[in-house]
């Protein structure tokens, strides 16, 4: 396999908390892969013991298959994108992107050429002599991504480089960031609490809590066979079922649970008589006046909400769960607040977590 | 109207201004140009000999050795100063405020008082020198008051506060981020040091440098007290003139060249600081 980096069994703690509990990872050569996970569950940590900003209390770091994890970061060869971009205050973009060169010494007619291709690399032609005071914070980002990139490294580690962007410069810097990793050929390790940009920019998510990692795989996998409870319930909108297994079989489980009977597809290590969950995202979920085969589960429509490209609909299950789902059509044609209605899905498109609830 | 209520505002600080500053600058002003009593005050006669005595070699030499003291006293607060507030910004926050209160507890008494206790500490029959005998470091008695450079230790020690102070603030505002990227980006920990912190806090180092140097080439008690009257500076010169000497004139016209002489300071600090941060 080509990987790049590797860590193996980190742990830190600061004072009594424990920000990582021994994770362990391997980043591929050029490969976007992204640490999602919801604010302090150590995934900056993980970012900073790599870029050799923080030291772990136990494991080690491999690039290309050396131990770095005592070298300084200024001997390290990855470079770091800042959350608040870190731009110089007193020096101008040439001089922010330059910076680094400029340590090295290189001539001066090289740095010039390296910054004005770096500047073109991220649209910036023109910016030369602006102070980072004098940018928008779309454009310090740029110069941030310029001013690392320069420096060649096999390895970019962003943290939160769009957390202080606004919805739709965000989306159109996630495309631009998505590009500019495959025309530079350089693997990114991506930061980032917001699991939508995780699921359109990444190769692999590594999904992060209280420390640990939960699961990592493709946004696909991570989508639609959630490995854990808390996986489930952060990736997408969705909803759980809690039970106990009663059937396994043509590729499909079937759970009892208090709010009726659920399928979905199956897996290796969920047997009959075992306790489970079963995990459907909203856009999955259907209701209609017909059962659906397999399934009872039954509710009453609460009210149809309109969502712009959506009708989002609430239903109330047994026991006054509110289970959400969105519908289609004209809204007159829909079963009308009040109404008692079957739900379902398709077995194949909802997963199964294997275990009693309290594990995580 | 906005602007209206904005100069309305701006009416106490006018007031305050006229009252403290222009008014007393202005009577010192006039003094400067008027003559001597013959045994006491002045007489309204307008005259430049004041200006012109300015240009004797005795006053020239008490100013040379007036910014001299206050060019080393800038010096050796900066030399001190620097490394202290930068230990203090890399301490955990608690232990900052603890520090920052132990740089400020010495205003809480006069410096007059505080210099009594050194020369009380350093008299040739004083502690320091009882101390240094009694444990075989020294076999005679040192002189340390009385020179030169007894004022100097007195003005680094009175005026060390002020150059902390700004630089720590300066330094406080930095964010750790910068250093980390100029390390990330291939800077060792002085070159991370050298090419991004200290510019960043030069600001801070500038108006340390004026709140050091002006105070030091105008106070007098501490070279009248520490350098035993011998050593003449300029605030020395002016108290003297006010005092036994009896010529409030020229003791006006020495005013107005420290005046002058902070002007010159301030400008060089706007000049070098571009104007923003710090304290003017």
């Amino acid at each position: 396999m080509d990987e790049l980096l590797k860590i193996e069994g980190l742990s830190k703690a600061f004072g009594e908390t424990k920000v990582l509990r021994g994770v362990s990872l391997t980043i591929r050569r050029g490969e976007f892969l992204t640490l999602l996970g919801p604010s302090g569950c150590g995934k900056t940590t993980t970012l900073r013991i790599i870029a050799g900003l923080t030291e772990p209390d136990e494991g080690r770091v491999y690039l290309n298959g050396a131990d770095i994890t005592s070298l300084p970061p200024e001997k390290r060869g990855v470079n770091t994108v800042f959350q608040n971009y870190a731009l110089f205050p007193h020096m101008n973009v040439e001089k922010n992107i330059g910076y680094g060169l400029r340590l090295r010494r290189a001539p001066k007619a090289e740095i010039a050429a390296r910054v004005r291709e770096m500047l073109a690399l991220v649209k910036m032609e023109g910016y030369e002599k602006r102070m980072p005071d004098e940018l928008s914070g779309g454009q310090r980002q740029r110069v941030a991504i310029a001013r690392a990139v320069i420096q060649k490294p096999e390895l970019l580690l962003l943290d939160e480089p769009l957390g202080a962007l606004d919805l739709k410069l965000r989306q159109q810097m996630q495309q631009e960031l998505k590009n500019l990793q495959k025309a530079l050929g350089i693997a990114f390790l991506y930061i980032t609490h917001d699991q939508e940009e995780a699921l359109n920019m990444s190769d692999r998510i590594a999904i992060m809590s209280q420390g640990r990692f939960v699961q990592v795989g493709t946004p696909e996998e991570i989508y639609e066979k959630p490995a854990s409870r808390f996986a489930a319930q952060f990736i997408g909108q969705g909803a759980l079922f809690e039970g106990t297994v009663v059937s396994a079989e043509n590729g499909e489980v079937c759970l009892e649970c208090p709010e009726g009977r659920v399928l979905a597809a199956a897996r290796e290590d969920v047997r009959p008589g075992e306790k489970a969950a079963v995990s459907v995202h909203t856009e999955r979920v259907r209701y209609g006046r017909e059962p659906f085969p397999g399934f009872a589960l039954e509710g009453e429509v609460l009210s149809h909400r309109y969502a712009g490209a959506i009708l989002l609909t609430e239903l109330g299950l047994a026991g006054g769960r509110v289970l959400q789902a969105h519908s289609a059509g004209a809204i007159h044609s829909l079963p009308r607040p009040g109404e008692r209605v079957h739900i379902g899905w398709e077995s194949a498109q909802a997963a199964v977590i294997a275990g009693e609830e309290s594990e995580r | 109207m906005k602007k209206r209520s904005g100069l309305a505002a701006l009416a106490p600080l006018a007031l305050w201004t006229a009252v403290m500053v222009l008014f007393p600058m202005g009577y010192v002003l006039v003094l400067s140009f008027l003559t001597r009593g013959e045994s006491w005050g002045v007489l309204w006669r307008f005259t430049l000999e004041n200006y012109k005595a300015l240009g004797d070699s005795a006053n020239l030499e008490i100013l040379w050795n007036s910014l001299k003291i206050g060019a080393y006293t800038t010096l050796l607060t900066f030399l001190l100063g620097y490394p202290f507030a930068l230990a203090m910004v890399l301490q955990p926050r608690r232990r900052r405020s603890l520090l920052l209160l132990l740089v400020v507890i010495p205003f809480w008494t006069s410096a007059l008082m505080r210099v009594y206790g050194w020369m009380i500490l350093l008299r040739t029959r004083g502690i320091v020198n009882d101390a240094l005998l009694g444990l075989g470091l020294i076999h005679r008695r040192v002189k340390f008051l009385n020179n030169m450079g007894a004022v100097l230790f007195g003005m680094v020690y009175s005026l060390l506060p002020f150059m902390i102070l700004p630089v720590y603030t300066s330094l406080e505002k930095l964010s750790p981020s910068l250093q980390e990227a100029a390390r990330d980006l291939g800077a060792r920990p002085f070159q991370a040091s050298w090419t991004v912190v200290f510019p960043l806090t030069v600001p801070g180092v500038m108006s340390g440098c004026v709140l050091v140097f002006v105070p030091a080439v105008g106070m007098f008690f501490i070279s009248d007290l520490m350098g035993g009257g011998g050593s003449m500076l300029l605030g020395n010169l002016i108290s003297y003139y006010f005092s036994a000497g009896k010529n409030w004139p020229m003791a006006a016209a020495l005013s107005m060249l420290m005046v002058a002489l902070t002007f010159l300071s301030v400008h060089v600090y706007r000049r070098y600081s571009g104007g923003e941060m710090g304290v003017f």
